[in-house]
C-alpha cells in the first residue's frame, strides 16, 4: 500500500510536469511567437491546461481519486490530438474540419526533422500522459 | 511535506524558464527588426508607393500598418494625429495596409484616389469618423462613403474616375508581404524606426517617437 503511494505521486509529477511543459510551450507559440492557434488547436488547449491544476492540487493534497478526472480530460484531447495529426499527414482532407479562426488547422508553423510538428507536440504530450496514467491504474 | 516543496519549486522552475526564454526571443526579435530599419531605407517599413507624410529633418519614420475598416485603428487614429502635428517637421509618417477585412480594399481604393487629389488625411479622417455606419459587422454598406466622401472636399467626379481605374493589388500584396516578413498580423502596428510600439498609449508612443528623435 505505501509503495503504491509513492510510485503514483511520482508518475502524477510527471504527468504534471508534461502537463505544464505542453501548456507553457502552446502559450510560448501564440502569445510570443505570435502563431495564431487554429480551431484544433484551442480544442487540445482545452483539455491540457486543467490538467496542470488537476495534476497539482492533487500533488498538493494527495488522494486517489485524480485518476477519474485526469484520463476524461485526456482521453477527449487525445482524440482531438489523433485527428488534428491525420489532418497534418493528409490522412484526413481537410475540408472535413472548417476552420472558423482563419487559419487552417493543417498550417504547419513549425517542422522539426520533418515529422515533429506543433499537432505532433500535442499528441506525443496526451500520449505520454495517458500511458503514465493508465500504467497505474493497472497496478 | 517535502514532496509539496518539490511540486511548487518545480513550478516556479518552469514559470522562471518560461519568462527567460520569452524575453530571450522577444529581445532578438526586436533587434533584428531594428536591424532591418538601420540596413535598409526602405522596405519591409517603407515603399516608393506609400503615403507618407512629414518633412523628417530628424530621420524618424513612423510606421503605421493600418487597415481603414479595424475599429481599434480608427479608435487610436486620435492618438497618432496628436503626436505627428507635433512632430511633423522632425519625423516621417508612413501608413501600409493590411487589408484584413471584406471591405478593407474598397476603403483602400477610395483613400488611394483621394490621394490623388492630395486629400488623403481628410478622406481618412471621414473613413474613420463614420466607420460605425459604413462598416457594422452583421451589415456592412461600404457603399455609403460615397455619400460621406463630399465632407472630404473632395472633387467627387474626379473620385469616382480615378476609383474606377485605380489599381492597388501591387501595394497591397508588397504590404502584406512586408508585414509577414516583419511578422505583423494584426492592425494597428506602429514602428518607429524600427522600434515596435508595445503599448496602444499615448504616453508610449510619445515616448517612443521622442526617444528616436532625441537620441
Amino acid at each position: 500500500m505505501e509503495l503504491k503511494k509513492t510510485i503514483s505521486t511520482g508518475v502524477i509529477f510527471l504527468c504534471f510536469l508534461i502537463a505544464s511543459i505542453a501548456t507553457l510551450g502552446s502559450l510560448f507559440f501564440s502569445e510570443i511567437m505570435n502563431f495564431i492557434p487554429c480551431s484544433m488547436c484551442w480544442y487540445q488547449r482545452i483539455f491540457m491546461y486543467p490538467l496542470v491544476l488537476i495534476f497539482l492540487v492533487n500533488l498538493l493534497y494527495p488522494d486517489d481519486k485524480v485518476f477519474k478526472y485526469a484520463i476524461t480530460l485526456v482521453t477527449v484531447g487525445l482524440l482531438f490530438s489523433i485527428y488534428h495529426n491525420l489532418l497534418m499527414f493528409d490522412i484526413i482532407p481537410e475540408s472535413i474540419v472548417p476552420c472558423v479562426s482563419g487559419v487552417p488547422c493543417s498550417t504547419e508553423y513549425i517542422n522539426w526533422f520533418g515529422f515533429i510538428t506543433i499537432p505532433f507536440l500535442s499528441f506525443i504530450a496526451y500520449f505520454m500522459i495517458f500511458i503514465l496514467l493508465v500504467s497505474q491504474k493497472g497496478k | 511535506m517535502k514532496n509539496k516543496k518539490i511540486v511548487l519549486f518545480a513550478s516556479g522552475l518552469l514559470l522562471l524558464a518560461f519568462i527567460i526564454v520569452a524575453n530571450f526571443y522577444q529581445k532578438s526579435i526586436d533587434t533584428k527588426t531594428e536591424q532591418l530599419a538601420i540596413n535598409n531605407e526602405g522596405a519591409p517599413f517603407v515603399r516608393e508607393h506609400s503615403p507618407s507624410f512629414g518633412e523628417n529633418k530628424n530621420k524618424v519614420t513612423i510606421t503605421e500598418f493600418l487597415d481603414p475598416e479595424c475599429e481599434s485603428c480608427s479608435a487610436f487614429h486620435p492618438v497618432i494625429k496628436e503626436v505627428f502635428n507635433d512632430y511633423k517637421v522632425e519625423t516621417k509618417l508612413v501608413y501600409r495596409y493590411l487589408a484584413n477585412h471584406n471591405n478593407s480594399k474598397f476603403a483602400v481604393k477610395l483613400l488611394e484616389a483621394a490621394r490623388l487629389q492630395n486629400k488623403y488625411n481628410e478622406t481618412l479622417e471621414i473613413i474613420f469618423k463614420y466607420q460605425p455606419q459604413w462598416a457594422q459587422h452583421h451589415n456592412p454598406m461600404p457603399e455609403l462613403l460615397w455619400t460621406f466622401l463630399p465632407q472630404a472636399g473632395l472633387d467627387m467626379a474626379k473620385l469616382r474616375a480615378d476609383f474606377e481605374t485605380i489599381n492597388v493589388d501591387t501595394m497591397l500584396q508588397l504590404d502584406r508581404q512586408d508585414a509577414i516578413q516583419l511578422g505583423v498580423t494584426g492592425t494597428p502596428t506602429f514602428y518607429v524606426n524600427g522600434k515596435i510600439l508595445k503599448d496602444y498609449t499615448k504616453k508610449a508612443l510619445y515616448d517612443l517617437v521622442e526617444s528616436e528623435i532625441y537620441k
